[in-house]
This record gives C-alpha cells, sequence and structure tokens, in this order.
C-alpha cells in the first residue's frame, strides 16, 4: 500500500518570476553525503570513475557526470547529486555514503537578477573570475547555512541547498529581497 | 526670482534650472532646483537662520556646505518617515521636500530654552560632573528627568520605520573613497589600468571641490572636467561608482562599511548597506576649512570661506548682500574673487597675517576695504550677523555693517579612516595640520593627505590609484597628469588666540567656547582625549570636523605647548552618522533571527498549537482545544493523554549525529563517559559527554545500527556544541582514528510515540510491517524497516518514562508520516503533546535538561556519577576529578515537593533551613525545574541542594523572594512517577 | 576579519569560531595526569603579537584549522586544516 506517499513535499513556497530572475525548487533530487575513510581518497576517486563515470572535484567545485554530479564540501567530502543511495553501493568499501535527500530543499536560480539576489545574500566574491560555472560555497545567508553552485556560465544559473527546516526563513527573506 | 530671492542669474556648476523644485522649511512653501542642496536652497532663499544650539539654543546659521555642518541639522519627512538630526547640507533637494529646524520650541525665532544662553556660567565645562551631585536623592526625581527632557539632538518619530533596508556584498581591487579631484583620477588611473574599482562619494555628484572652485583643468572649467571624467568612469565596466554612499568604517582585512541611500523618488530599499571588501583602498576624503575663532562667531551668516565658494560658485546663491571676508589665508581672497565675479559685493577683507604679497592685494574688488594683522571684537546681531567690530594691525578699530562673513581660517585634513585601524598621523608644518601617513593598504591621496593644492591633489590621486592597480596585478603605464590653474598654497602661519569676554565658539555643535577649554586646561583635563571627554568638544554628529585643530592650537596657547606635539582624539567608526537600520539591513522583525521549523509544523499551526522558541526552532508548547480555560488545563489534558493512553510529539529538533568507520566504537568510548563499544548492533544506550574541563556537556543517545555505524543524538540546545567538540575530538585529537561524521539532523523527521497505548497505535498503524512485540524488539531496541516505500527507523526509546517509541522518516516525508501517525493516535483516543508537557513529563521521572545541565554542573551533581565509566579513559575525566568538582558536598540533584501539598514554588527558588535568615551564608542551592504534575496533583519541582543525596525526607524553604513566595518543602528523590522504571519494560 | 580557509578560500571570520591558542604539539586529553590535563587546558602564552590558534569553520566545510595571526593587527598570515598539522 504506497498511496504515494512516498513522494517528497516541496520544501519552500512557490516563487513568481521577476524580470531576469527565475527562482524555481527542484524537488525530489536524491541527494548524497560521501565521506572518505581515512587515506582512502585516492582509492575513492578510482571506484567513482570506473563505477560512476566521473573525476571528483579537488576543492569546492562541482563536477557533472551524465547521471551524476559531485559537489565538494570540505576535505574529503562530498555531496554526490542525482542517484539514490542504492547505486553508490560500490563507494561503501572506501568511504561513508550517507542519504540526505530529506535533509536539503534545493533551489535554481537561473538570469542576470539571480547574481545581483545573491550578491546580497553571500559575502562571496561572486564575480565571473572568482566563482564561475562549477565553483561552490558553502557559506551562510542571514545566519542560514547554505551550499551555493555555479551551474551555469550564461546565463548565470545557481544551485542552493538549504536543510530543510530553514527552507520557508530563507524563502521568506528571498521574497523581501527580491523586492 | 526663480529658485529663491538670493539666487545669481546665471552659473551654478551643479543645478537645472529647467527642474524647479518646490518644497517647505518650517512650514514656509519655498523655490529651489533639482541639484540643490537644501542648504543651498535655503542660501538662495535668503534664509540665515536655522537652528538652535544644543546646550545654550543660540540662534544659528550654516557654517559650512558639507559634511563638515555642525548647526544645520534638520528633520526631515512628517509622520512614521521621520528622519531628525540630518545634515541640511548633504540633503538632495526634491519636489515635496518637507523640512523643519531642531532644538527648539515653540518657534525657531523665539526659544523658550534661550534662557540657557543667560545662564551660561552654569553650563561652563564639566557642568555635568558639578551641577547634578547633590543631594543623591535629587538624582533620580529631579535631575535624570529634567536632563532627559531638554537634553539630545532632534526627536525620532517613535513609530516603526517604514523604509527598507539592504545589504550588499562587493569585492574589488580598489576601492577610492571620495569622488573629489584626487578620488577621480585615482579611480580614472586604477579603472584604466583595468583593476576592479569602487569609487564611493558622498555627494549626488562627482567632482567634490572641483563643483565649488572656479579652477581650470585642461582648459576647461574644473567642474566640466570632473563631469567628464565621472562620465568616463560610468562608462568602464570594471568600475562601479556610488553616488550618495557615506564610507563610515574601514575594518580589518580591507573590509569597509558604506552606506548608499537611494536618490529622491527611487523606489527600492532607502538605504543599502554596502559591505565591501577590496585588496587596497585609496583616501581621497579631502580637507575641510577651518573657522576662526572670535567673540560672536557663530552668529548665523557667519560661515566657512570655502562654503561661500561651494553657495556662490557650484549653487549660484549668494549668502549676502555685504559680504566681508576674514582670511588666514591666500585661499581665502579666492572668495573675493568669486563674489564680485557671480556680482555680490564684498565691503572688507580681513587678514590675520600683518603683511600680504602684493599679488594678492591685486586681487581684491575695487570696493573692498583691507585691513591687515585684523581680528575681530565681536560678531553682533541676533537671529542674523548685522556687524563686526574690527581692529587692525595699527590699532584702528571700526563697526562694519555686514549680513555675511566668511572664515578662511586654513585646513584640516579628513584622514579620519586612516586611522580606524590604529594609523598614525604626523604634523605638517606646511598645512599647520597633523596628516594621516600612506600604507600599502590605505593610499592616501589629495587634500586628505595635505595635497592642498589642485596641482598636487590630481598628482597624488593619479600614483595612488596606479600603485593601488598595480598591487592587485594590473600594471598600467603613468598616466598624463592634466594640467591645473594652480592654486599655490602658501605655508600655513599660526594665529594666536586673543582673548575675549564673548563666547568664542569652538564647537559649534556642542556649544563649547575657548573659554571652555581654558577652564578644562585650568581643571587638569589638558590633553586633547581629557579635553573632549570633560567638555564635549569633538563629539556629536559632526564629530568635530571644524573645531578639532582650533582646540588644540587653543590647548597650545593655554598650556604652552607646541601644538604639533598635540594630536587630535582618535577617530573611530562610524566617520559619519549612519541609521541604525541601514546596519540591520532586512534582519529586523521576521529576519531578526531565521526559524527552523520541524516537518509537522503545518499540522501543529492547524491543530491549536502555540510555539516556543528553543534554541533556533519553533515547537509547539501545547495544543489547546476548544473550549480549555488556560494553558494549564491543556497541559494536564495531554499529560494524562500519554500517561493513560497515548501521545505524539514531535522530537525531530534534537541534533543526530551519523557516525561511522573501522574505529567508531573506541572513538565513542573517548567521547562519552560510558562504553559504547559494548552496545550490541540494534540497540540504543544513554549516553553523557563532558567537556575538556570535566563538566558536563550534554546527553543523548547511542544507537548502533551496525558494527562500524552509530547514530547519536544530541539535545536540541546543544547539537551545534557538540558537532563543534564532536569534530574537535576527531580533527585534532585523533585524527588517527577512521571515523566519519555526518549530521543528519535535517534528514530525519523523527516522533516519540508514549504511552501505554503507543504499541497499539504502532501495531494499528505498521500491522506485519515490523515486529514490535516486547519480546522481538524490547526496550533500547532499534530497527530500520520499510514503512510503504519509505525508510524509516524505530527506536524504543522514552523520555515520558512510558512505554515510548521513536520513529524518523526521511524529513520530506515527515509531513505525511506525522500525519499518519496522528489519524492513529485520534482514533485510540489519543493526542499530540507539546514541550510543556513533555517537560511536566521528565520532572516528574527526574530527568534532567538545559536547567540542570548549565554549564556548571558535573555528572554527579546530576545524580549520573555512576555513569563514569571506570573502565577506560574519556574526555573530562582527569579534570572532574579536581577537587571543587569533586567536593561531597557540592548541590546535587533532589526532587522537591511542598509539605503542604496546596502549596507552589518556582523555578529559581533558593533553598534556606528554617528559620534562617536569607543571606548568601545561608543559601543551600536552588530549584531548576518545577511543574504542577497532573499525576501526583500538585507541584513537583527538580532542585539543586548541597549534600542533596543524603538529605532525602529533610524539611526546608524554597525561599523567593522575586515572587513573594516563601514555601516549605520536603526533599525526596528526584523521581516522582515510576521510580522503578516499569513502565519502560512493559 | 578575514581567514582563508584551506579549502573553502577567504571568508569572512563571522563564518568561524576561535577556540584559542593552539600548543605546539598535539593536544592530548586523555591518559595523561592531573598537571598535564590542567596545562593542556589552561596554560596560554597570549603572546601581544603572531600566534597560532584554533578555528572552526563551522559555516563552512566544517574543519579545524591553525590560523596564524598577529593579535594586535588582526592580520590573518594564514590557516592550515588541523587533522594532520600535529
Amino acid at each position: 500500500m504506497s498511496d504515494g506517499w512516498t513522494r517528497p513535499a516541496p520544501a519552500f513556497p512557490a516563487f513568481p518570476p521577476r524580470p531576469g530572475l527565475a527562482v524555481e525548487e527542484i524537488v525530489g533530487r536524491s541527494i548524497v553525503t560521501v565521506v572518505a575513510r581515512a587515506g582512502q581518497e585516492a582509492a575513492l576517486r578510482a571506484v567513482v570513475e570506473t563505477a560512476l563515470g566521473v573525476l571528483l572535484p579537488e576543492g569546492p567545485r562541482r563536477v557533472a557526470g551524465q547521471e551524476i554530479a559531485f559537489i565538494g564540501i570540505g576535505p574529503g567530502k562530498w555531496l554526490a547529486i542525482g542517484l539514490p543511495v542504492a547505486a553508490l553501493a560500490p563507494l561503501a568499501d572506501v568511504a561513508a555514503i550517507v542519504d540526505q535527500s530529506g535533509a536539503y530543499g534545493v533551489l535554481s536560480l537561473t538570469g542576470a537578477g539571480a547574481r545581483r539576489l545573491l550578491g546580497r545574500a553571500v559575502a562571496i566574491d561572486l564575480d565571473d573570475a572568482a566563482f564561475g560555472a562549477g565553483s561552490v560555497a558553502t557559506t551562510i545567508i542571514e545566519h542560514v547555512g547554505v551550499t551555493l553552485v555555479r551551474t551555469a556560465a550564461t546565463p548565470p544559473a545557481y544551485e542552493l541547498y538549504v536543510v530543510r527546516s530553514y527552507a520557508r526563513s530563507l524563502a521568506h527573506w528571498l521574497h523581501e529581497t527580491m523586492g | 526670482m526663480a529658485g529663491g530671492p538670493q539666487r545669481l542669474a546665471s552659473g551654478g556648476a551643479t543645478i537645472d534650472r529647467g527642474a524647479p523644485v518646490r518644497f517647505t522649511f518650517d512650514g514656509r512653501r519655498l523655490d529651489g532646483f533639482a541639484g540643490d542642496t537644501l542648504a543651498s536652497a535655503l542660501v538662495a532663499n535668503g534664509i540665515a537662520l536655522v537652528g538652535r544650539s544644543f546646550k545654550y539654543h543660540r540662534p544659528r546659521g550654516l557654517l559650512g556646505a558639507g559634511a563638515e555642518e555642525p548647526n544645520g541639522l534638520v528633520r526631515l519627512g512628517a509622520g512614521s518617515a521621520v528622519e531628525p538630526n540630518t545634515k541640511a547640507t548633504l540633503v538632495e533637494l526634491h519636489d515635496g521636500l518637507v523640512s523643519s529646524s531642531q532644538n527648539r520650541w515653540p518657534s525657531l525665532a523665539f526659544d523658550v530654552q534661550a534662557v540657557n544662553a543667560l545662564l551660561s556660567p552654569f553650563f561652563a565645562a564639566g557642568f555635568y560632573y558639578k551641577t547634578f551631585m547633590w543631594p543623591k536623592s535629587f538624582w533620580e526625581k529631579f535631575y535624570e528627568p529634567a536632563i532627559r527632557r531638554s537634553a539630545g539632538l532632534g526627536r525620532a518619530s517613535g513609530l516603526p520605520d517604514p523604509g527598507r533596508y539592504d545589504k550588499v556584498n562587493a569585492f574589488c581591487d580598489v576601492l577610492v573613497i571620495g569622488g573629489g579631484p584626487a578620488g577621480l583620477m585615482a579611480a580614472l588611473a586604477a579603472g584604466r589600468a583595468g583593476a576592479r574599482v569602487i569609487l564611493a562619494e558622498q555627494d549626488f555628484v562627482l567632482g567634490g571641490r572641483l563643483l565649488s572652485e572656479r579652477h581650470e583643468i585642461d582648459g576647461m572649467p574644473s567642474s566640466a572636467w570632473s563631469a567628464q571624467a565621472a562620465a568616463e568612469l560610468d562608462g568602464m565596466p570594471n568600475v562601479t561608482v556610488l553616488r550618495r554612499a557615506a564610507v563610515f568604517g574601514s575594518y580589518d582585512s580591507g573590509t569597509f562599511g558604506v552606506v548608499v541611500s537611494a536618490a529622491p523618488g527611487e523606489t527600492g530599499p532607502r538605504q543599502t548597506l554596502w559591505r565591501i571588501v577590496t585588496r587596497s583602498a585609496v583616501l581621497a576624503t579631502g580637507a575641510i576649512e577651518r573657522p576662526l575663532v572670535f567673540g560672536g562667531n557663530d552668529k548665523p551668516g557667519i560661515m566657512l570661506a570655502s562654503a561661500v565658494r561651494s553657495y556662490v560658485n557650484r549653487f549660484a546663491a549668494l549668502p549676502g548682500q555685504q559680504i566681508t571676508l576674514f582670511t588666514a589665508t591666500d585661499e581665502g581672497w579666492n572668495t573675493a574673487v568669486d563674489i564680485a565675479a557671480a556680482g555680490g559685493r564684498v565691503v572688507a577683507i580681513l587678514d590675520t597675517r600683518r603683511e600680504v604679497s602684493p599679488q594678492l592685494r591685486a586681487l581684491a574688488p575695487a570696493a573692498a576695504r583691507i585691513f591687515l594683522g585684523a581680528d575681530i571684537k565681536a560678531g553682533r546681531g541676533r537671529l542674523r550677523l548685522t556687524a563686526i567690530d574690527v581692529v587692525d594691525r595699527d590699532g584702528r578699530a571700526e563697526r562694519i555693517a555686514t549680513d555675511c562673513l566668511a572664515m578662511a581660517g586654513g585646513w584640516t585634513p579628513m584622514g579620519g579612516m586612516a586611522i580606524h585601524l590604529g594609523g598614525r598621523l604626523a604634523w605638517s608644518e606646511r598645512i599647520g595640520a597633523p596628516v594621516p601617513k600612506s600604507t600599502p593598504a590605505m593610499r592616501i591621496a589629495g587634500a586628505a593627505g595635505g595635497q592642498l593644492s589642485l596641482a598636487e591633489s590630481l598628482a597624488s590621486g593619479a600614483e595612488a590609484g596606479l600603485a593601488a592597480a598595480e598591487a592587485a596585478g594590473h600594471a598600467a603605464a603613468a598616466m598624463a597628469i592634466p594640467r591645473s590653474s594652480d592654486d599655490v598654497v602658501t605655508p600655513f602661519q599660526r594665529r594666536p588666540y586673543a582673548k575675549t569676554r564673548r563666547p568664542a565658539f569652538v564647537d559649534f555643535q556642542n556649544d563649547v567656547t575657548a573659554k571652555d577649554i581654558a577652564l578644562a586646561v585650568r581643571e587638569g583635563f589638558a590633553i586633547p582625549e581629557h579635553l573632549k571627554r570633560y567638555t564635549t568638544l569633538g563629539m556629536g554628529t559632526d564629530q568635530g570636523r571644524t573645531a578639532s585643530l582650533n582646540a588644540i592650537e587653543i590647548l597650545a596657547d593655554v598650556t604652552g605647548h607646541p601644538s604639533t606635539e598635540l594630536m587630535p582624539t582618535s577617530a573611530r567608526p562610524p566617520e559619519t552618522p549612519i541609521a541604525i537600520a541601514a546596519l540591520a539591513g532586512a534582519s529586523r522583525g521576521e529576519h531578526f533571527r531565521p526559524k527552523r521549523l520541524p516537518a509537522s509544523h503545518d499540522w501543529s499551526a492547524a491543530h491549536g498549537g502555540s510555539f516556543t522558541e528553543a534554541g533556533p526552532w519553533m515547537r509547539p508548547r501545547w495544543y489547546t482545544r476548544t473550549g480549555e480555560a488556560d494553558w494549564l488545563t491543556t497541559v494536564n489534558r495531554e499529560v494524562t493523554t500519554v500517561r493513560t493512553s497515548v501521545g505524539v510529539c514531535d522530537v525531530s529538533t534534537l541534533g543526530k549525529l551519523d557516525l561511522s568507520g573501522p574505529d567508531v566504537a573506541v572513538f565513542l568510548d573517548r567521547v562519552y563517559t560510558n562504553l559504547m563499544s559494548t552496545v550490541p548492533v540494534g540497540k540504543v544506550r544513554y549516553g553523557l559527554m563532558l567537556r575538556e574541563d570535566g563538566f558536563v556537556l550534554d546527553d543523548g543517545t547511542a544507537a548502533r545500527l551496525g558494527e562500524t555505524h552509530f547514530v547519536i543524538s544530541t539535545t536540541t540546545a546543544n547539537a551545534l556544541r557538540v558537532t563543534q567538540h564532536v569534530e574537535y575530538c576527531r580533527q585534532v585529537l585523533w585524527p588517527e582514528l577512521d571515523v566519519s561524521l555526518v549530521p543528519v539532523t535535517d534528514q530525519w523527521a523523527q516522533y516519540a510515540i508514549a504511552g501505554p497505548r503507543s504499541r497499539d497505535l504502532l501495531q494499528a498503524l505498521l500491522g506485519d510491517r515490523i515486529d514490535i512485540g516486547n519480546a522481538a524488539f524490547p526496550y533500547l531496541a532499534v530497527k530500520a524497516f520499510d514503512w510503504d516505500g519509505v525508510e524509516a527507523r524505530l527506536f524504543r526509546v522514552s523520555f515520558s518514562g512510558e512505554l515510548a517509541y521513536e520513529i524518523a522518516v526521511p524529513a520530506s516525508v515527515g509531513a505525511a508520516a506525522f500525519e499518519r501517525l496522528m489519524d492513529a493516535c485520534v482514533r485510540l483516543g489519543g493526542c499530540a503533546y507539546g514541550t510543556e508537557a513533555l517537560g511536566v513529563m521528565r520532572i516528574e521521572k527526574g530527568h534532567v535538561a538545559g536547567s540542570e545541565i548549565n554549564g556548571q554542573t558535573t555528572a554527579a551533581d546530576l545524580g549520573l556519577g555512576k555513569m563514569l565509566s571506570a573502565k577506560k579513559d574519556f574526555v573530562g575525566k582527569m579534570l572532574a576529578q579536581r577537587p571543587a568538582l569533586a567536593a561531597a558536598d557540592r548541590p546535587a540533584l533532589v526532587g522537591l515537593r511542598p509539605v503542604d501539598r496546596a502549596g507552589r514554588f518556582s523555578g529559581g527558588a533558593h533553598f534556606l533551613a528554617p528559620g534562617a535568615t536569607p543571606s548568601i551564608e545561608a543559601d543551600e542551592g536552588w530549584l531548576t525545574s518545577v511543574a504542577f504534575s497532573p499525576s501526583l496533583g500538585h507541584f513537583i519541582g527538580l532542585g539543586f541542594l548541597r549534600n542533596g543525596a543524603r538529605r532525602l525526607g529533610e524539611q526546608i524553604r524554597a525561599y523567593d523572594p522575586v515572587r513573594g513566595r516563601d514555601t516549605l518543602v520536603e526533599v525526596v528523590p528526584a523521581a516522582f512517577v515510576d521510580p522503578e522504571g516499569a513502565r519502560l519494560h512493559v | 576579519m578575514r581567514i582563508l580557509c584551506p579549502y573553502c578560500g577567504e571568508r569572512d571570520a563571522h563564518e568561524f569560531s576561535i577556540r584559542g591558542e593552539a600548543p605546539m604539539t598535539r593536544p592530548v586529553v586523555i591518559g595523561v595526569p592531573m598537571a598535564e590535563a590542567v596545562a593542556a587546558l589552561h596554560d596560554r602564552r597570549n603572546p601581544p603579537g603572531r600566534t597560532r590558534e584554533f578555528w572552526y569553520h563551522g559555516a563552512g566545510c566544517r574543519s579545524w584549522l591553525l590560523v596564524d595571526r598577529d593579535l594586535r593587527t588582526h592580520e590573518v598570515f594564514g590557516a592550515t586544516l588541523a587533522s594532520g598539522a600535529f
């Protein structure tokens, strides 16, 4: 008896579109924390490459393959985006694999206005030279922890990962700041 | 005349004669032009009286034309949008502007408190310290209310600010502070070199003094040159020009605070706080002119000469009909030239110097009389200057009729921002003022660095801009310095301060006179920092910009110290007054602090939930039902329902950490006081963590999901602290242990199902998806299972003391799971319960919580001494054995109940022996947690009592002078309900 | 103040929390006698100048860092991961 209740609920209210800025929630995305076991980072890199066809990024970067993207969130730590936790089983010998699909709300922000809006939000340099496509920053917006990912250069596109319990507070702030 | 009766027929660098503007001042309807400031429009309308002084309520007019203005503080707007204490010289005039003067009642021309001026002997330096000393009893009843009524500058509206405020983060290679000649050159040089440049200018037009002087650059008027430079900068993609931008502070690591105001009529935030991080800065904030100190130098109509030139040249507003000039410098004479060129009348030029060059004399308008070695004995007039009493080097004394006097007393470089981070000033003999020194982090350019001439300004600006760009990796060829009609700077000559009986003002805003300074010195306050505290000189919205150097010179005269050994008081942020609202930005109201909401929040809000803050979380305190008279009725019902049937409570707010790896059990043994390596897979153990200093850090559970996999829980309040501590243990103390830590608080929505019928509820809901019989799933069991396609975890743990479970599901389906639980719960006659019922039940069980684990208690204090394993070492073990922490007579946890069961008490009451006189010495401990127990029908409490464990059965007093209670209580074991814990195991 | 996190890059200090001066060798808190445990927790040189401190990048990568910093000028000279630094 599964009556569709396994469908994840949205974390955010809807954002009406604004000129030069589209903000949309990405609901139901698989998010898994992958942490290399001590001294196993090279081994993890090899397994990820053979099993998933992706080169694990060094540092706070995003690398995307066909079905999965990895986002660096700390030394030896990544978020694996796009495949359910079971698909990461081959990594289990060399890494901790922890499903976080329920933990995050994910927003995509696109358009010239996205850069301006985020400039009001995060205290990091968003200039193309400093935060081009593939850049990742785990930081804070108005006391709320977020991971910000630049997914595309033009038009500027970003993804914002925020823990679910803070999603509404962040949404309220975004609404006000978008004006 | 359009734009005001004193408006000149032509000229005006920034006004737009095609855009007339109407505004009001103190209810009078007046005309001006777009491009005026409120101050220039008042001048153009012939209004000299703009305010009353702070202490003596003396009539005051505009002294300056910019940020240095001490007198022209006005109140803008009406109703809730009112903004007091705004400098009229910085207000951009716009249609419909409503402004009024301050610090006067009932009107500006007739002010009752001007009687203070007659009492001025009593208001001299240090009067607060001397006057209100005695009798002591008068302070609260009389002095303080009286001072509060009459003190302070303008009044705020007292209503919520309707404006919107915002914040922006910006990064650049070069921040140029100030858009005058030096700043423009610096920005051009760095911008052309390709550096990322931000130019911040306080004015709404770039140009600074270039707009106010009749200089030439590259053969064009200086104002036209600055417009051309501004256009080039506006067109550069790598340059951001901020107008109306007040840079208020220089902070560590190249961070600057800037408040940018919206242009009149602009939609969007009223002000935006820019946090700018730059590789280096160019300080090009210019210099401001010094007034001359003489008796009656504060009459409305007496202005800085540079301000007169601004009003005449930039705004085409003539500040008087018969203008006189009082100067100590050569460039002061330019004022006479400019006034004459504009068609104004200069009646006399007074130079403090005994000799001036023939070239200078040749500049004087033919009609102007010249006095050398001159001094002014008195400025005369009541609401406006009418005459000055002049004496010259030959002793010639004369009264000259004048309605406007321009004062030129030399320059004060505006280097304050250079010393925010501890930089030093060095005295420049050439300009007779201290100037800041350049550093790689902040290069000083133009007049701010003592480069007073236009040629020097342009050159030093270009040099600073290039050097800053180069330091950021943008090399560029040297830049051609435009030719300018140079104004040669003659070295500054000190002027001795003549003594006068009349008040000669040094600090106009704070009404500090030359006499006050002499008095302060006599009373022992003889250096600038002491003088400031004693006389208030240099305080207020202008921060003594026009006062500091004159004060130093007078101090030097009075004390005999050379002025070069006296430095102005340290400048600190904010450099210029800024609204608190701008600092808060959008972080107010709803956003003062963000809130965390658990997945059940909407259900709770729809079912009578009343919410409370628990750390950052909003949690339901209780769920009110129709007909329940008060919260206690509600909470009693919730507790009784759980104790007799079943209840559901969201406990997702507890912190959860996923720990795994080959060494995880060893690691947890070191972190917890009790053994975790012996927990079997599929079981949960209660655990205690100590801080390194031996006090209790937190309590929680550790659930072993696999041989090398645990999930541990923390209290709601300590989730982040415990995470940080565990990360420290992992990364710093034992990096050789292979343990991974992943916080999963937000991944799992977790619900407690408690009460004798909790198993029935789960049975009804889960059927055969998991065997929850007592044998298969005993107390402290944990198991993962599939709940109709959802990965779920079931724990058999209890905080209430009843048969209880916690079920965890991914938070993305948490709302749906909570609804399922509540459907099943209500069908069994159960209810949802909030944090208050949770609290009552934990007190009934004697479980400790935040009131007891308060950072000052040991495991033994909490009655948990047996949890300190003797078989191993762990964090805090050694230091917990320090004598004071291990002392036998420390207050220890006990239960308390009123001897008269109808009695009540409250948390915070202190324990006293019956008959003891309340005193610190007699104090025997305190009550930490109190609740009404519906299970027992009376109040119960937990508390820390000296020697508590050995005093069961004793009677003591819970003494509570705050609430006026003194209750006889009985010391009992901390567990009131089911002390054996039998209900947990059924 | 801004700190150059070796993983995240330059960040504002409010993303971090400070623990205090770091010892030259890895702190040992278990299996040591009382005097050593007390010294490890409380003894600080607190020099008026350049020093090495523990900072935690709680709002970023959650790394514990050793930050080389001047206590008088707040100048930050560099930071390394504390893990494996001793």
